[in-house]
């Protein structure tokens, strides 16, 4: 195995890893404060894609305007499920809570099957399969540039919950909701504006990929969900840096088990990772606390 | 949960067989018993009549998902565990089965009680390690979901079991000894037997002492331990006859279908179908998975065939809509409102 | 009076804070031992260490002649070792009769038919026969202490633990908890009892520990304990003032 190879897993697993960091981001950030487990967060990932996908082919916009846009949609998408189908389940055991977020991955990868249908689609960017060279190495920019926005993305987002008000009122909620009622901060309201952003981020993340992967309904559910829970975990649920860092090292993970263990067994080592990280380090490596 | 007989319930003095039911009835555990044996009659009777082998396949379906429902709710409900991960033992069982019938030529019915002594070994194993690393609500429930998907990875690369390909079992005449049978209602009446067995076990263990050291598990783990309760001895008591039951309606299962692949055995989409019944039905309940599951499971085989192939993005849609909306409006389930009308009704028979 | 629970040196610690330290307390067979302490002095990690909810990082537990450490909670209770909790923990969605036919069925060691027999009369001991179909939620916060510890008796316990059961109640019915511990204590269980009520502890205790950060700074016969410099300061902050007043 020469260096080029293992250079080049390093960076598309990076690459890779950026993109997980930001959808595993939006999850830990739900379970953080509100304690559920979103078992449909991956569609809406998925939803960011097709979004991206529409606006390009039937609008010509392009794929990372359509993101801002997809941003925005599925914040307010988000929230009126929290509203209506979150909110209420959070005082039902917690099994009915599991069991509503399935059922809404199963809708949402329905609703989207039946706009777009089952086929894989493209967003046939013209220079989609360009490429920038590095020695031997060569990585397309729709990859490049996921990342990079992915990233920054993911860094403004963790300033803001360290610096602003919005951010030090999640990350109270996320402490204690009871601590933060008392000092003021409406909960009701951060749990709303919390699966807002975090499914908004998803899908934001999903917009940034479409150029890069095949686009179908059960795209995200296939390829992100169990990497979005490694994460989680690893990351101790709730953590945000903990999902930063765990994106990348699944990332790594990932691309170099591809590299040893062929394809079939990639995920198998993903699975592995998830059962052992759940077992020794069930409350993550980050420890039980929030940032 | 209610666990033992309720003596506050005093019943007007009728004689008779109507009047001796109705005293057994007071209680509410006996009433469920009297309404599931009803119904599992009224099923056997509806079985004998219909003719369409397609009705009687709908059939025999919800009756599995009924006895998974059942078993389910054992650990599940009355334990408190959040065991979302169930599918694992019943593939193994289907598994089990499918490698001893068709390599070894051993009877399917013997290989019900092999099918669940491995499944039961499977739940010892992970009640051991959960408890052992002191995984517990959401991160057990993630574990259970890691391992059913780690046993389909584990089935889709291991040859001997066929692979992603699975397993065949051929039928081509009745046979009693295979399990075998060129009819459907042969194995309506053997899906009813299981079922029969989970509700008795189930019953069993809500009269039982058990009953109440899975209550006051669910209700309290740290209470149970200081009164003497080994919280961990109940759990794992609790998964493994959970698991045990599901192993061995899934070496039925797969005789049924006769055909066993890694995809479908161990499939989540199943997995969560399975405990839909038994969530909107009632966890807490004898009856209320048997209840969900007959109100649900054959409407989505009815809708599914309804809808035609084409178009099972509109089923997901439209079965998603039944699992959000029964989970967030009966978080207590159906039997909730069933126990509060038996209630009313024995009050006023007693005055 | 042969010893029933003996503490040596026990040790507690969460991360820096060192809740139990180096604690030794011993408790004859038939006793009735009171301790008190200010807020956070470690009484309750006391109750949790001895029956094993909490393991001590140093130091021996004795329950009637053999080392408890280690052992899990439900494995001392059938050993005799019974205990309540001052956050009550009901089985609220139970009925108060079964919460105490839980108890009663000791871990398995009675029947049901038994275990109801006992409940039936526990409940009748406490006081709580009226409310037996209620479901233990229901009840009123004084109800569930006396729950906690009817529970508790139905294990058929050789020593019960008791924290603060006396908290919030009424000075009539602080009278009867005293009357009720004295006939419990009659049938020969041993009692130790935590309350912040000094006047209860001094009515009931033969004996009397002191703990203050974790240490216990005084033992001896009540009446003399109360009056002397460490714990009037351990309480007050200065050697002059009565906490007898309490
Ligand atoms: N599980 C725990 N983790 C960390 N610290 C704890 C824990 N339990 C108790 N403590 C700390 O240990 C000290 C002793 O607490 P403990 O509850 O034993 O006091 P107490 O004497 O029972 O007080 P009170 O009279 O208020 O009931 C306190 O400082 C408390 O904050
Ligand atoms: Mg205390």
């Amino acid at each position: 195995m020469t260096a080029e190879i293992l250079v080049q897993a390093m960076v598309l697993g990076l690459l890779q890893g950026g993109i997980y960091a930001l959808v595993a981001a939006g999850l830990t950030l739900i379970y953080g404060v509100m304690k559920v487990v979103n078992f449909a967060h991956a569609e809406f990932l998925t939803l960011g894609m097709y979004l991206a996908f529409s606006a390009y082919t039937l609008l010509g916009v392009s794929p990372y305007l359509a993101a801002v846009f997809a941003l925005g949609l599925v914040f307010v998408l988000g929230a009126a499920v929290q509203r209506t189908l979150i909110r209420p389940a959070l005082r039902h055991p917690q099994i009915n809570q599991l069991l509503i977020t399935i059922g809404l991955s199963t809708m949402l990868i329905g609703a989207m099957q039946i706009i777009w249908g089952p086929r894989n689609y493209v967003v046939p960017l013209p220079w989609g399969r360009a490429t920038l060279g590095l020695g031997d190495l060569r990585v397309t920019y729709t990859r490049l540039i996921a990342f990079g926005v992915a990233v920054a993305i993911a860094a403004g987002f963790w300033v803001f919950l360290k610096r602003a008000r919005g951010g030090l009122a999640i990350r109270a909620a996320a402490q204690s909701p009871d601590a933060a009622r008392l000092m003021g901060i409406n909960v009701e309201r951060v749990n709303l504006v919390t699966f807002g952003l975090g499914t908004g981020l998803a899908a934001l993340a999903g917009a940034l990929i479409a150029p890069v992967f095949f686009i179908n309904p059960t795209f995200g559910i296939d390829y992100f969900l169990l990497p979005a829970f490694v994460i989680v975990v690893l990351g101790t649920m709730g953590n945000f840096v903990g999902a930063m860092v765990g994106g990348l090292v699944i990332g790594l993970a990932e691309s170099f088990g591809g590299l040893l263990l062929g394809a079939a067994l990639r995920q198998f080592a993903s699975l592995a990772v998830f059962v052992l990280i759940l077992l020794w380090l069930p409350r993550g490596v980050f420890g039980g606390r929030m940032t | 949960m209610t666990p033992g007989p309720a003596d506050t319930t005093r019943v007007a003095p009728l004689n008779g067989p109507i009047g001796r039911l109705a005293a057994f009835c007071a209680d509410w555990l006996n009433a469920q018993l009297a309404l599931c044996l009803g119904a599992l009659v009224l099923a056997a009777l509806v079985g004998w009549l219909v003719e369409s082998t397609y009705y009687i396949q709908i059939m025999v379906l919800a009756t599995i998902y009924a006895g998974i429902g059942i078993s389910w709710a054992i650990a599940g409900g009355l334990g408190g565990l959040l065991l979302l991960g169930y599918i694992s033992f019943f593939g193994i069982g289907a598994y089990v089965n499918g490698l001893l019938f068709t390599k070894f030529g051993v009877s399917p019915w013997a290989n019900l009680v092999l099918a669940a002594a491995a499944a039961a070994l499977l739940a010892l194993l992970i009640a051991a390690v959960t408890l052992r690393f002191g995984l517990s609500e959401d991160y057990f429930a993630l574990f259970t979901v890691a391992v059913s998907q780690v046993l389909k990875l584990l089935f889709l690369n291991w040859d001997y079991a066929g692979r992603a390909t699975g397993i065949y079992i051929t039928v081509v005449r009745d046979d009693f000894w295979a399990m075998s049978f060129t009819g459907r209602r042969p194995y309506l009446v053997i899906a009813l037997g299981l079922l029969l067995v989970a509700l008795a076990v189930s019953y069993a263990i809500q009269r039982s002492r058990l009953g109440y050291y899975l209550a006051a598990v669910r209700e309290n783990a740290q209470a149970a331990e200081a009164i003497g309760i080994n919280e961990s001895r109940v759990k794992t008591l609790a998964i493994v006859i959970s698991g045990g039951l599901a192993g061995a309606i899934g070496a039925f299962w797969g005789q049924f279908t006769s055909f066993i692949d890694p995809k479908l055995s161990f499939s989540l989409a199943k997995n969560f179908e399975m405990l839909l019944g038994p969530v909107i039905g009632g966890r807490l309940s004898l009856i209320g998975p048997l209840l969900g599951t007959a109100l649900v499971k054959p409407m989505e085989d009815l809708l599914r065939g309804w809808l035609g192939g084409g178009a099972d993005a509109l089923y997901l849609v439209l079965y998603g809509s039944v699992l959000v909306a029964g989970c967030l409006l009966l978080p207590r389930g159906f039997a909730a409102y069933l126990e509060a009308w038996h209630r009313r009704l024995t009050a006023r028979t007693a005055s | 009076m042969s010893t029933l629970l003996e503490l040596e040196r026990v040790t507690k610690r969460f991360g820096g804070l060192t809740a139990l330290d180096g604690v030794s307390l011993r408790v004859g067979a038939g006793e009735i031992v009171g301790i008190i302490g200010p807020n956070g002095s470690g009484k309750t990690t006391l109750f949790a260490t001895a029956s094993g909810f909490l393991r001590p990082e140093d130091g021996d537990i004795r329950f009637d002649g053999r080392s408890i450490v280690g052992l899990r909670p439900s494995r001392i209770n059938a050993l005799g070792l019974a205990r309540t909790f001052q956050i009550v923990q009901p089985f609220a969605g139970l009925s108060v009769r079964e919460n105490v036919v839980i108890g009663a069925l000791r871990g398995g060691r009675e029947t049901l038919a038994t275990a109801r027999r006992i409940a039936a009369e526990v409940l009748d001991l406490v006081g709580l026969s009226p409310r037996a179909g209620q479901p233990a939620g229901n009840l009123t916060l004084p109800e569930q202490k006396r729950l906690e510890m009817a529970r508790a008796l139905a294990t058929q316990p050789k020593l019960v633990l008791l924290d603060e059961i006396m908290a919030g109640l009424r000075p009539a019915e602080v009278d009867q908890a005293i009357g009720l511990l004295r006939q419990i204590r009659g049938r020969g269980v041993t009692l130790v009892i935590v309350e912040h009520l000094v006047r209860a502890v001094l009515a009931l205790a033969e004996r009397m520990y002191v703990l203050h950060h974790g240490s216990l700074i005084a033992e001896g016969r009540p009446d003399e304990v109360i009056h002397q410099p460490a714990v009037v300061e351990a309480y007050f902050g200065t050697t002059d003032g009565s906490p007898a007043r309490a």
